[in-house]
């Protein structure tokens, strides 16, 4: 009896059983492995090799010349440059507006504060198009400064010159990633032990002393790890670039965009690509290092005892000012827009007559096709093409990142797991003009033809939105640990009610958040998109450049009701994500 | 007086009243103790005579001066978090050197005084070492060292063993105030823990939602006890609900178990308390209750009985020796009224 039952105390299997069954989880983990990376390595690896091949080897000359001339012209180094100083200032301001706010929220406790939190948090998750669309809608030749003056002072043109600056990159780039600041940098403070400061003080240090050698030195690796993310994101900037920078300024995934649609010259975009891929590697690299730093063993602390309401009046006012700021800065832009879809000032491009005011036209109107042109796609047309691509992009995603999931859950020591974890997260840093110019060059001949089929577009988008899905699904699986079912068989539980009380509650929220996530990455991708849609399927935000490009109320009106459509559909998403999310929230 | 007086300290928070006009004196030199259960308010009060939160209403006077107008970081109070809160981004030489530093003190002396106060705690060695890596004990002797460095005229500790585990604990309990009486330390020690507080301190304060219970010395406390609250919060078992029956004489009692003489009149709704350490075994005594044995326990330096007198169980301890009868025995308990049953009101 006693040595039979040595090897279930230990909790090790005997020698040769456990032989076997080493061998058989392994071959499970393969068999999980095999539909994701068949999926990656056709979908992402085979694309990058094609630019990567495309970029070096050229029909004349030494390979690596052609290479260099591309690299080292003037064009690309003043793009590289415009790219990276734009994302250097966008992630300052971002930190200047976002710290305040983030002590605001960290150390605070005020009425409405959880309504103010769940709306600084919609900014993040909109398409950049929806972005670009709210501060046109605000700030741009038809947005709501520019009338309220033109009407005020009876002018004939917009006094305000908002599009087309770098003003207008700057502010766009904040309103985006305010949140981050807010979110990564604020959790982190609000689970720091007040006490800390309060015990630098009763060791004699002042307020600034203490936010000196206290408070920043904690908050650093989240300061630091927040401003990266901001600056990857703002160094890969597309829409906002695209719609509200004009013509005039270019990122590089602006340029690679502009060598492959306007010029064709997939050769250059190809070498663009690979640089931007290089910076954003790295870029990338050095982030999952610092956000590990950001798990050191800091004791976690409930917000009850870390957050106070504010009791003097100057406490008072400076809460007071802080929710303002971030109210106009984050609230503004989108009401502007959702007001601005219910409204149409102006003219029609022939000049008919356009109904002034409020109007509930631009949506009324969703279906109908004013010019009778017979390459005109409807709007409606664009909000089912988009719905399909998300149900496509659901499926497949769960599809590919389910098994990828449950075999990072099952063995989180596993070798292969060890090497495969962050290549999946690879993705995630490439940018979606770069995914969709791969696609455009690898899938367009033989044995892989798709270039003709609207198949691209949700294949893509699975691309761009698996890393969240995996991300999303690993944490809830692995908290479905035996102990678990264990503990409900002892309670009388039968297996099927084990199943349907334990695992089923828990892998269920997990997927319907991670099938919320690709659902809304599907509907507002736009990147990628724009490269690979077909001109006559397009997505919600494929037509809302062309109607944004195009001039007149009508157009405006319209673009700005897909706009807000889309705005209603991520928002309520994210919103959902939030309520039934398992993992905790700051790790982007 | 020279040490320092709380006189009439008020401190709501929204609709709960924390601390209800809280009054002590603490002499210098002294060490006092705080108990009460969590949630007493205990530790609002530490963080009002450390500057930390303003009272509603009162005053902390130091050594002759009204502490109102004198912010935290210049009180020269040392306080000691329940949690140590030891700054993660420094080594234990640099937690023990802020205060120090604040004080602009020169390098030199810094390096001195650190040295000295870590010997005295015992971590000479733990200098440079990362605070995550040490053990319960040693970061609690890092919070102290780090609280008496820069001197402080008050030390005030907010359960500074309540995350220790027991034997540790125990120790520690032994040598704390030997390290703060060793430095002519003033203190106030604040615990939920009765064992605690009476091994540290020699005058102990009770406190009961947001207010005093009673102020006296270890002894005092425990061999006559305030009110039902203290008895209940020291753990004394016995305590017996009083009536006043149409035939009672002058100065006795009527408890379920039985009359007693107290030697006083008594109003309705008090409580008897009987002692469970001064009852002997057998008659005869001048009182003499009788029951039978319900449940016998051994309890280390003491031996429990629990017994069944009259439809009411009590509890009586024992010197571990005596000779205790069986469960389901018979016995007789016999006890002076004039040191075993003590009216609450």
């Amino acid at each position: 009896m006693e040595r039979d039952r040595s090897p279930i105390i230990n909790g090790q299997p005997g020698g040769s059983v456990g032989e076997t069954n080493r061998d058989g989880r392994t071959s499970i983990l393969f068999a999980l492995w095999l539909l994701p990376l068949l999926f990656l390595g056709l979908f992402y690896f085979y694309p990058l090799l094609k630019i990567t091949a495309l970029s070096f080897v050229r029909a004349e000359g030494s390979p690596l010349a052609s290479t260099l001339s591309t690299l080292s012209a003037p064009r690309t180094r003043a793009v590289l440059w415009f790219t990276t100083w734009q994302a250097a200032l966008s992630t300052i301001i971002t930190l200047l507006i976002g710290l305040p706010g983030a002590y605001l929220f960290a150390r605070h406790r005020f009425r409405g504060k959880q309504f103010l939190r769940a709306l600084t948090s919609i900014p993040f998750v909109l398409p950049t198009l929806v972005v670009a669309a709210a501060f046109n809608a605000l700030l741009g030749p038809r947005g709501w400064i520019n009338l309220g003056m033109m009407a005020l002072f009876d002018l004939n043109q917009p006094p305000v010159q908002f599009t087309n600056s770098i003003i207008a990159i700057l502010v766009a780039h904040v309103f985006y990633n305010t949140t981050i600041v807010l979110r990564m940098v604020g959790d982190f403070w609000a689970r720091l032990d007040p006490h800390l400061g309060d015990a630098a003080v009763m060791l004699g240090a002042n307020r600034w002393q203490v936010l000196r050698k206290i408070t920043i030195p904690l908050l650093s690796p989240a300061i630091a790890a927040a401003a990266l993310l901001v600056f990857i994101f703002d160094f890969t900037s597309f829409g906002v670039i695209l719609i509200l920078g004009g013509p005039k300024f270019a990122t590089l995934e602006v340029e690679i965009y502009y060598q492959t649609i306007g010029l064709f010259n997939l050769p250059t975009a190809a070498t663009l690509a690979m640089l931007q891929l290089v910076c954003t590697l790295v870029l990338t690299i050095v982030y999952t290092r610092m956000s590990a730093r950001l798990s050191r063993p800091l004791k976690i602390h409930s917000r009850e005892i870390t957050q106070r309401t504010p009791t003097s009046r100057t406490q008072k006012a400076a809460v007071a000012l802080n929710v303002i700021l971030l109210v106009t800065l984050l609230v503004t832009p989108l009401l502007g827009l959702t007001m601005r879809s219910f409204t149409r000032f102006g003219t029609a491009p022939r000049g008919q007559q356009v109904e002034q005011g409020f109007t509930l036209k631009n949506y009324t109107e969703l279906n109908e096709n004013p010019q009778g042109s017979l390459f005109f796609v409807t709007p409606a047309a664009a909000i089912r093409n988009s719905l399909v691509y998300a149900g496509a992009t659901v499926l497949l995603a769960i599809m590919i990142g389910l098994p990828a999931a449950w075999a990072l859950a099952r063995e989180q020591g596993a070798r292969i797991n060890r090497w495969l974890d962050p290549l999946l997260m690879l993705p995630l840093g490439t940018s979606a003009v770069t995914l969709g110019l791969g696609f455009i060059v690898a899938l367009d001949s033989p044995p892989l033809n798709l270039r003709a089929s609207p198949v691209l577009v949700p294949i893509a988008h699975t691309l761009v939105a698996f890393p969240f899905v995996v991300r999303s699904l690993t944490p809830a699986l692995r908290s479905i640990q035996p102990r678990l079912r264990q503990a409900a068989a002892t309670l009388g539980a039968s297996p099927w009610h084990v199943f349907l009380t334990i695992d089923l509650p828990l892998i269920g929220r997990a997927l319907l958040v991670a099938g919320v996530f690709a659902f809304t990455i599907s509907m507002g991708e736009f990147g990628a998109t724009a490269l690979v849609a077909r001109p006559e399927f397009p997505t919600i935000p494929v037509a809302m450049y062309r109607f944004l490009s195009r001039p007149g109320a009508i157009n405006f009106g319209q673009a700005m009701a897909l706009s807000t459509i889309l705005m209603a559909v991520t928002a309520g998403g994210m919103l959902l994500i939030e309520r039934f999310r398992v993992a905790d929230i700051g790790e982007f | 007086m020279n040490g320092l007086l709380v006189r009439d300290i008020h401190k709501t928070f929204g609709s709960t009243t924390a601390l209800d006009r809280v009054s002590f004196d603490l002499e210098e030199g002294q060490i006092l103790s705080v108990l009460g259960p969590s949630g007493c308010g205990k530790s609002t009060l530490l963080h009002i005579i450390a500057g930390l939160v303003p009272p509603d209403r009162g005053t902390i006077t130091w050594q002759g001066q009204d502490l109102a107008s004198i912010p935290a970081h210049k009180r020269n109070f040392g306080l000691m978090f329940q949690e140590f809160a030891l700054f993660p981004h420094m080594d234990v030489s640099e937690n023990v050197a802020f205060g120090l530093r604040m004080q602009s003190m020169q390098p030199a002396q810094i390096e001195q005084r650190t040295r000295e106060v870590l010997e005295l705690v015992g971590l000479s060695a733990f200098g440079s070492r990362n605070v995550d890596t040490l053990s319960g004990g040693e970061r609690q002797r890092v919070a102290l060292a780090r609280s008496l460095a820069p001197q402080p005229g008050l030390l005030m500790l907010d359960e500074p063993f309540g995350a220790l585990d027991r034997t540790l604990r125990e120790r520690l309990m032994l040598q704390l105030p030997e390290i703060l009486h060793s430095m002519n330390q003033t203190a106030i020690y604040v615990t939920h823990d009765q064992e605690e507080a009476f091994a540290v301190a020699a005058r102990v304060v009770i406190m009961h939602a947001g207010r005093i219970a009673q102020v006296g010395t270890p002894e005092e406390i425990y061999c006559a006890p305030a009110s039902l609250f203290v008895a209940r919060f020291l753990g004394l078992s016995n305590l017996l609900p009083v009536s006043k029956p149409a035939d009672l004489k002058r100065g006795e009692v009527q408890t379920p178990i039985g009359r007693f003489s107290v030697g006083r009149e008594v109003g309705e709704g008090a409580t008897l308390l009987l002692r469970p350490d001064q009852v002997r075994l057998g008659g005869p005594g001048p009182t003499v209750l009788e029951g039978r044995v319900i449940q016998r326990s051994f309890r280390g330096g003491t031996q429990r009985l629990k017994v069944d007198v009259e439809g009411t169980e009590l509890i009586f301890d024992f010197m571990t020796g005596t000779a205790l009868p069986d469960p389901g025995d018979h016995v007789n308990l016999s006890f002076d009224p004039q040191q075993a049953l003590q009216v609450l009101a």
